[in-house]
């Protein structure tokens, strides 16, 4: 049999369920924040952690000319290497609807035996059930090739309805002959960036497929991995350095030298910080929680206070009703866990899921790990504990004499509220207040008056709920503000490049040639050549550093408005000057504004000095880029009046329209002799590919800012109507004295209202440092790059509305339910 | 059971007839001073009071709205805690003990009634009763639904048990709320305005409840506006801006002013006496002045066949002994308790009457016209009966 106490816990609990539901409501969005964020965090890290080594990922990437089969073999035997295994990566043109889109084909010499970077057949595909992989055939046979299954994730990478089986028309060029290339099923390879990062389809081909499509079937890179320490990165390097210089000892260039973080995926870093970032808040909207819990018991005790009383009055010690509380406050906790635990881990699959999307993994398992489930246990029964020990140990402090003489605000309150009056009577006495005050007050009607009175009244309880608004709408506006200052950074990077088009050769070409045969195409308005060349620091210690894409325009230059984080932009008459990048001083940490360091371009050991630093999107990969005075450039690698790339302007600025010239411009080159590389880019392309990961974190960080809207107007609703419960005898006297329904709705409503519009003042007051502080976070561990801070309008405005929508809503229903009671009906409210 | 004896022990009397902190009445506040700060400045709520209530008693406090009855009864309960001086209830010195001893005190001690009767709405009424027994550990806890049943059977509520408190009316509320009083069964009931909130029929029902458990044994305190009800209880006093007027005295006495019944309150001393019981004998030294608060008082003289002679009967407000401290000697005839009832009276020694003919020469005029008039009626009893 359970005793009555608990009777009235349980009754309680059941008796007013909108309370209920609201605390448990308050409780359940702290651990469903926490409990989401860091089961997806447990799960991305995980299976990243296990996947991805078992790929066998390479050590380090060779990018050289065309070699056989014997460097093969010769770098195999080299000590301290492990696996090597050559491929191919080119750019074909495949149809896709009218247009040519780009794809990207490695060759594959032995599918049967792929060491490094392993590609595995995939069966049934859930992002493209109607392609029927499961079909499909492994490895690709001649004229055949396998699509990686991420070029599915993006519509119009690949042909719409394509089936196993078809075929689909590619080209080398624009010159070259159209071939049907059939489609042998899909693969998977969970080392390379997904196609969306890519920003086009990619698969995999023979070398024989290579041929028949390229004309060339040698490969022209070489992964490799090391036979021991291989998570030491140092070593890795020392090992790969030796094969490099191996390779160029025999006489062929070698184009860059990558050494990834070993056994780390490419895009692991960047997912941490997004999961940090929303750990952060996660964490936040956690103690937004807790001081929800602070609110509502507090209301709720002071709802109670003359039943806290009765129980002390016959006979009930002050510890027993602490506990009796006390496990109210648990049973809220073990129902939030109830709503919490199943929807975080249905959250936190998806979440997983989308984010395995992006990085091409299986997540195979969506279990709540044991620690995630006692992390969310602890959360949901010791964040309300602790949360409501203060308000249930002060309600419980009231006398019998307090809590049956008028709900406990006269008795102990009196000396407070007494000492404050005479503060403010001192105050206003001093500074003459009272007559501004009463001059103020004058234009606002007597209701008016009354109920910002009322706002004021309960000092505490208002404090309380301003915190609780004033968090919410912190975070909020702090959230939209990143939002907003990455597009800001986007606007300000696209200011930095002018160009529509950046087209880089594959050696040097004549400038005068170049400029002439670009000015000669439709559309182009403006034409600038560049040195354009891959460098690598030589360091004091001899080791070199990934590569570092050099760029020489013409002092001054149409094409490039640099963003100067630090020091200054090149002038005419610089000689060894350079201005690297915020990404080259971060991988090059001991690289500083006004230091001399080696590059090592096209072979040639050459020195410069840093004058500036600046800021710069759109090229990952390296040790950023860096720019030269293309006089000097030239002097020092002997290519005189040759350029490396072109920089042009168009007069349409669209993706399509860009590349459409960009493709007629390569055919043109190609016709006079001149090949464009692979790495042209443009500005576009450039946007495309940072926006869709802007849109990302936009995503996750709007779901965020509506979390806390839930939150924070959870917060309003819930004080506001216990404040007008509290305040159902005041409403009774206003009603006898002539108050009419409109009247007493509208001094609720104006309550309501204040309160918000009080807490979005100063949430908006206090958003500003934390949407810099969460800026520099996103940029630091997101984009590497410091963003460009603004504080989001839009997000004020928002905040302003969803503010003003929920104390209207939250104080409507309960000064609708005040105003319909009747006078005697009031007046009887115990 | 252990909570029973502990009880008994902690409200017996010690050999010689007085409780372990000297207080011969199961109630005594002594110079009970209680002062509040409010924004107005002090404000005494209890000015010095002495009140002593004796074991079965059954009285009422009466006084105008903010007068301090209500804080009278807080200080009885621990619910509030004096400025200065003492208040003992049995072996215990109330004002001594902390919150938590205080909690577990009152529950065993005192059941309290209030005036909105204040059940707890989410439970029914047998668990309302039984709440009191649960927080203070009374009973076994599979045998507390047979006790509360017994309790509402013995307020008529049984019917209800399983209501909640919003289903049935005021008065029923009200006698469930002394159901709950007595759930552990205390010896002491304090009740502020019990019957404020009912109509007067309800009203005189839980009264009837009260007298009944007065019967029983149990002492009650009462706070009360209704001054019909304040005759029906063995003795009232009054609260006067947080002075104590003893209500037989000023009703007896109404020539006296405020200050001098708060005064002369200080002095009186209640006594009970059983039916037929010899308050004052014929011939012996009058030292005190006797005023009937309840039942009847039979003034006798011998006739000289030795039979008795009844030549006043002394109700409710008549006073006895005023003719031999004014003229001395020994008492011209007995006074005893009628033969029905029980009789209480004030009695105030002859320094107090004497100082109160002084400071009252109104008094002294009235009582010294009723002398006359007694002594004339006395003479006409015994020449009567000589006759």
């Amino acid at each position: 049999m359970i005793a009555p106490r608990w009777k009235k816990v349980l009754r309680d609990l059941w008796g007013n369920k909108t309370r209920t539901v609201l605390v448990v409501l308050s409780i359940a969005v702290g651990i469903f924040a926490v409990g989401a964020v860091t089961h997806t965090f447990t799960i991305v890290s995980q299976e990243l952690a296990i996947t991805y080594p078992k790929a066998n990922p390479a050590a380090a990437t060779i990018y050289t000319e065309a070699f056989d089969d014997d460097l093969v073999q010769m770098v195999r035997r080299m000590p301290g290497v492990g696996e090597v295994e050559p491929r191919t990566m080119t750019v074909v043109q495949m149809k896709v609807g009218d247009e040519w889109k780009s794809l990207y084909l490695f060759a594959i010499s032995n599918f049967d035996d792929i060491r490094i970077n392993k590609v595995a057949p995939q069966g049934a595909y859930e992002a493209a059930p109607d392609f029927h992989a499961e079909r499909g055939t492994w490895p690709p046979g001649d004229h055949a090739v396998s699509l990686e299954r991420s070029s599915f994730l993006v519509p119009g990478f690949v042909p719409a309805n394509l089936q196993v089986g078809d075929k689909v028309q590619v080209r080398f060029s624009t010159n070259s002959p159209v071939r049907d290339l059939q489609v042998a099923g899909l693969a998977h390879e969970s080392t390379f960036y997904p196609a969306p990062f890519v920003n086009s389809a990619y698969g995999y081909i023979t070398f024989d497929t290579l041929e028949w499509l390229t004309g060339t079937r040698r490969p022209d890179t070489l992964y490799l991995t090391v036979a021991d320490n291989k998570l030491d990165k140092a070593h890795i390097t020392r090992v790969a350095e030796q094969v490099r210089n191996k390779i160029e000892s025999g006489g062929r260039t070698v184009y860059n030298l990558q050494v990834p973080e070993p056994a780390k995926h490419p895009l692991q870093d960047i997912f941490s910080g997004l999961l940090l970032l929303l750990n952060l808040l996660g964490f936040m909207s956690l103690f937004l929680s807790g001081f929800l819990v602070v609110n509502t018991i507090s209301a709720l005790l002071a709802q109670q206070i003359r039943q806290i009383g009765i129980m002390k009055a016959i006979g009930a010690r002050r510890r027993q009703i602490v506990v009796l509380y006390l496990v109210t406050v648990l049973l809220y906790g073990v129902f939030a866990l109830a709503v919490a635990i199943p929807s975080a881990a249905f959250v936190a699959g998806q979440l997983s899921l989308y984010l395995a999307g992006f990085i091409n993994v299986d997540f195979p398992d969506f279990s709540i790990p044991p620690g995630i489930l006692i992390l969310e246990i602890a959360i949901g029964l010791l964040l309300p504990l602790f949360a409501a020990l203060f308000p249930i140990w002060s309600g419980t402090r009231v006398t019998v004499r307090e809590a049956i003489s008028d709900y406990g605000i006269q008795g102990s309150k009196f000396k407070i509220q007494k000492s404050k009056f005479n503060f403010w009577n001192a105050l206003r006495a001093k500074f003459g207040i009272l007559n501004y005050e009463l001059r103020i007050t004058n234009f606002l009607s007597r209701p008016t008056r009354l109920s910002l009175r009322n706002t004021f009244r309960r000092k505490s309880r208002l404090a309380l709920t301003l915190l609780t608004l004033i968090l919410g709408g912190t975070i909020f506006i702090a959230v939209l503000s990143v939002h907003a200052s990455m597009n800001q950074t986007l606007e300000d990077v696209f200011k930095n490049w002018q160009f529509d088009i950046l087209l880089p050769f594959e050696r040097p070409y004549r400038t005068d040639v170049v400029e002439e045969i670009a000015q000669q195409m439709p559309g182009v308005t403006k034409v600038e050549s560049w040195g354009y060349n891959s460098a690598r620091r030589l360091r004091p210690d001899d080791s070199e550093s990934e590569a570092l894409t050099l760029f020489a325009p013409p002092i001054p230059t149409a094409m490039v408005q640099p963003e100067i984080v630090e020091g200054r932009w090149l002038l005419p008459d610089d000689e060894n000057a350079i201005v690297v990048s915020t990404d080259t001083t971060r991988a090059e940490k001991d690289l500083k504004l006004g230091d001399e360091f080696t590059l090592k371009i096209s072979g040639r050991k050459t020195t410069w000095r840093i004058v500036g630093v600046v800021r710069v999107v759109g090229f990952r990969g390296g040790i950023g880029v860096a720019y030269a005075n293309y006089p000097y450039y030239a002097r020092v690698i002997g290519q005189v009046g040759r350029a490396g790339s072109v920089q042009l302007v168009t007069d349409k600025h669209d993706t399509a329209a860009q590349l459409k010239i960009k493709k007629g411009l390569e055919d043109r080159y190609l016709l006079a002799g001149l090949r464009a590389s692979s790495g042209g880019i443009t500005s576009g392309q450039i946007r495309d590919n940072n926006e869709m990961f802007f849109n990302i974190i936009t995503a996750l960080l709007l779901s965020m800012a509506f979390l806390m809207a839930i939150v924070g107007g959870l917060g309003l609703m819930g004080t506001m109507s216990l404040n007008v419960l509290e305040r159902t005898r005041e409403i009774g006297v206003m009603r006898a004295i002539g108050a009419s329904n409109g009247a007493v709705r509208g001094v609720i409503l104006t309550e309501g209202i204040t309160i918000g519009l009080l807490s979005a003042a100063i949430a908006i007051l206090f958003s500003f440092p934390l949407g810099q502080a969460l800026s520099a976070l996103v940029g630091e561990a997101i984009f590497q790059l410091p963003l460009s801070y603004v504080l989001s309008v839009n997000g004020i405005i928002m905040w302003l509305v969803i503010v003003i929508i929920l104390s209207m809503l939250s104080s409507f229903l309960p000064a609708y339910n005040a105003s319909r009671l009747t006078v005697r009906e009031i007046l009887a409210y115990e | 059971m252990f909570w029973k004896r502990r009880k008994q022990k902690e409200n017996a009397k010690g050999s010689n007839g007085l409780y372990q902190h000297g207080n011969a009445e199961l109630i005594h506040l002594r110079r009970v001073v209680k002062t509040f700060d409010t924004a107005a400045g002090k404000f005494a709520a209890l000015k010095d009071v002495d009140l002593r209530v004796d074991a079965s008693e059954f009285l009422a406090v009466i006084g105008k709205s903010g007068s301090g009855k209500s804080t009278l009864i807080n200080m009885i309960a621990g619910i509030d805690r004096p400025t200065s001086g003492e208040v003992f209830v049995g072996n215990t010195a109330v004002h001594k003990l902390n919150e938590g001893q205080m909690a577990v005190w009152r529950g065993k001690n005192l059941g309290i009634v209030f005036q909105f009767f204040q059940l707890l709405p989410t439970l029914t009424l047998i668990e309302n009763v039984m709440l009191p027994m649960d927080f203070c550990n009374v009973h076994k806890s599979d045998e507390r639904p047979k006790y509360a049943m017994r309790l509402l059977e013995q307020m008529e509520m049984a019917d209800h048990a399983h209501k909640l408190p919003s289903a049935i009316s005021g008065g029923q509320q009200q006698r469930v709320a002394i159901a709950r009083a007595l759930a552990n069964d205390p010896p002491i009931i304090l009740a502020d305005e019990p019957t404020g909130n009912l109509d007067s029929k309800t009203a005189d029902s839980v009264f009837e409840l009260f007298e009944d458990l007065v019967k029983q044994g149990k002492t009650i305190l009462m706070v009360t506006h209704d001054h019909d009800l304040a005759k029906r209880v063995t003795r009232a006093v009054q609260i006067v801006d947080g002075e104590v007027i003893e209500k037989g005295l000023a009703d007896a006495l109404p020539a006296l002013t405020s200050e001098q019944l708060v005064a002369f309150t200080r002095r009186v001393d209640p006594e009970q006496y059983a039916p037929g019981a010899i308050i004052l004998q014929r011939g012996a030294p009058v030292e005190r002045f006797h005023i009937v608060l309840k039942g009847c008082v039979e003034i006798v003289v011998p006739q000289p066949d030795g039979a008795e002679k009844v030549v006043a009967m002394f109700s409710r407000g008549n006073y006895f002994g005023e003719v031999e401290l004014l003229r001395g000697g020994t008492s011209i005839a007995t006074a005893r308790a009628a033969s029905d009832a029980p009789v209480e009276v004030l009695r105030l020694d002859r320094a107090t009457f004497d100082q109160m003919l002084e400071q009252s020469p109104e008094l002294k005029a009235h009582i010294a016209r009723v002398v006359q008039e007694r002594v004339a009626e006395n003479v006409a009893a015994q020449k009567g009966g000589a006759r």
